[in-house]
């Protein structure tokens, strides 16, 4: 019997530790690797809007888009897409640095919640364009019913390859501030995309 | 003495006449400044909204309840979009979205971590008192084992053997 209590113990606790362990792996959230994603979709398909394609807008013509916007930092974001508006010769974006340089056309800001994805209408229309004695042209602009400020400084060559520029932007609660992309393990990562079309003139 | 009263009354009488140049009533800031306060005001609640429900989230609330708490966000985000354009009915409209979504926030945060910390006790309740009957079961097992093999013995008819064999 006096061998008993101590026997008792030391299963008591070897198997309390054992339970409770797997307690806690129960209770626990499984790790997953956060990441955010950016898109841009169109009924027809986006397949001619690449470089040196034919894809040619006539104005005035509107085109509906879609952007999608999904969440699975694991957190709630605030979000922004800043929509720029590119030539052959803009500078991308990369993973760490925004088009800074090339002019902003909209910003579209949102909130996500965690594991959303959301989806937001992009409807742009080339109003009239201007065409330069040199043969560069310049567009006005029209997006989700908005102005655009006039002529864009952005110009093209006979009106081909412009290119409009998609960045994904998260809010930093730590500096209140807008940050392009979205915050990773070591940095934040850069989340862009590009469509490339002609303007006949 | 006459001659000493005289600088304290002229300014005293310049105090009258400058104070007859002052705006009367309270001290009201141009339209635009006003406007500019309004939406720095829209954008902090906005942001305190956020940041609550970000820590609502941290304390264990689930995605489902705070979904409709995003969608009010974003109705407070496009009045903030209208109150740029210099509607203040919207700027109050979206100041009272992001308090109310604040609070709903507050009080979801809340709600989750009690209840969080209520299951998470409760599971190592379970988990220990699990340890407590396996380290029993364990124990007398061999017990359990004589005692029913003394049980089964106890019912068992007594056949004498010889007298079957015999037969």
């Amino acid at each position: 019997m006096l061998h008993r209590l101590p026997v008792f113990l030391v299963l008591l606790v070897s198997l309390s530790a054992i339970y409770t362990s797997a307690a806690y792996y129960a209770d626990s959230k499984a790790p997953a690797q956060p990441f955010m994603e950016l898109g841009v979709y169109a009924n027809s398909g986006l397949q001619g809007y690449i470089p040196n394609a034919n894809f040619t807008i006539t104005p005035p013509q509107t085109t509906n888009w879609t952007i999608t916007v999904a969440n699975m930092m694991n957190a709630a974001q605030f979000a922004m897409v800043i929509v720029r508006l590119g030539n052959l010769t803009t500078q991308s974006p990369n993973t760490t640095t925004p088009a800074a340089l090339v002019p902003e056309l909209i910003a579209i800001q949102l909130f996500l919640g965690t594991g959303e994805t959301s989806k937001l209408d992009f409807s742009w229309t080339v109003q009239n364009v201007s065409q330069t004695a040199n043969g560069v042209v310049f567009l006005n602009l029209l997006i989700n019913g908005q102005q655009t400020g006039g002529q864009l400084q952005i110009g093209a060559n006979e009106g081909r390859n412009f290119r409009l520029i998609f960045e994904l932007w998260t809010f930093d609660p730590s500096t209140e501030s807008f940050q392009y992309g979205f915050p990773g393990t070591a940095s934040t990562i850069g989340e862009w995309l590009q469509v490339w079309f002609n303007t006949s003139t | 003495m006459t001659y000493s009263r005289l600088p304290f009354l002229a300014l005293l009488f310049c105090l009258l006449l400058s104070s007859m140049f002052m705006p009367a009533g309270p001290i009201t800031v141009s339209g635009q400044a006003g406007q500019t306060d309004q939406i720095t005001q829209v954008k902090n609640s906005l942001l305190t909204a956020f940041k609550a429900v970000q820590i609502a989230e941290q304390d264990g609330a689930s995605n489902q309840s705070l979904a409709p708490l995003i969608n009010e966000l974003n109705q407070a985000l496009s009045y903030e979009m209208i109150a740029e354009q210099g509607n203040s009915t919207a700027a109050l409209q979206s100041i009272s979205l992001s308090n109310d979504v604040s609070m709903k926030a507050e009080a979801l945060g809340s709600q989750a971590e009690t209840a969080s910390q209520d299951h998470a006790i409760l599971a190592y309740l379970v988990a220990i008192a699990l340890a407590f009957c396996s380290a029993i079961v364990i124990l007398e097992a061999g017990r359990v084992r004589r005692f029913f093999g003394k049980r089964r013995l106890l019912k068992s008819k007594i056949e004498l053997g010889e007298t079957r064999h015999v037969a």
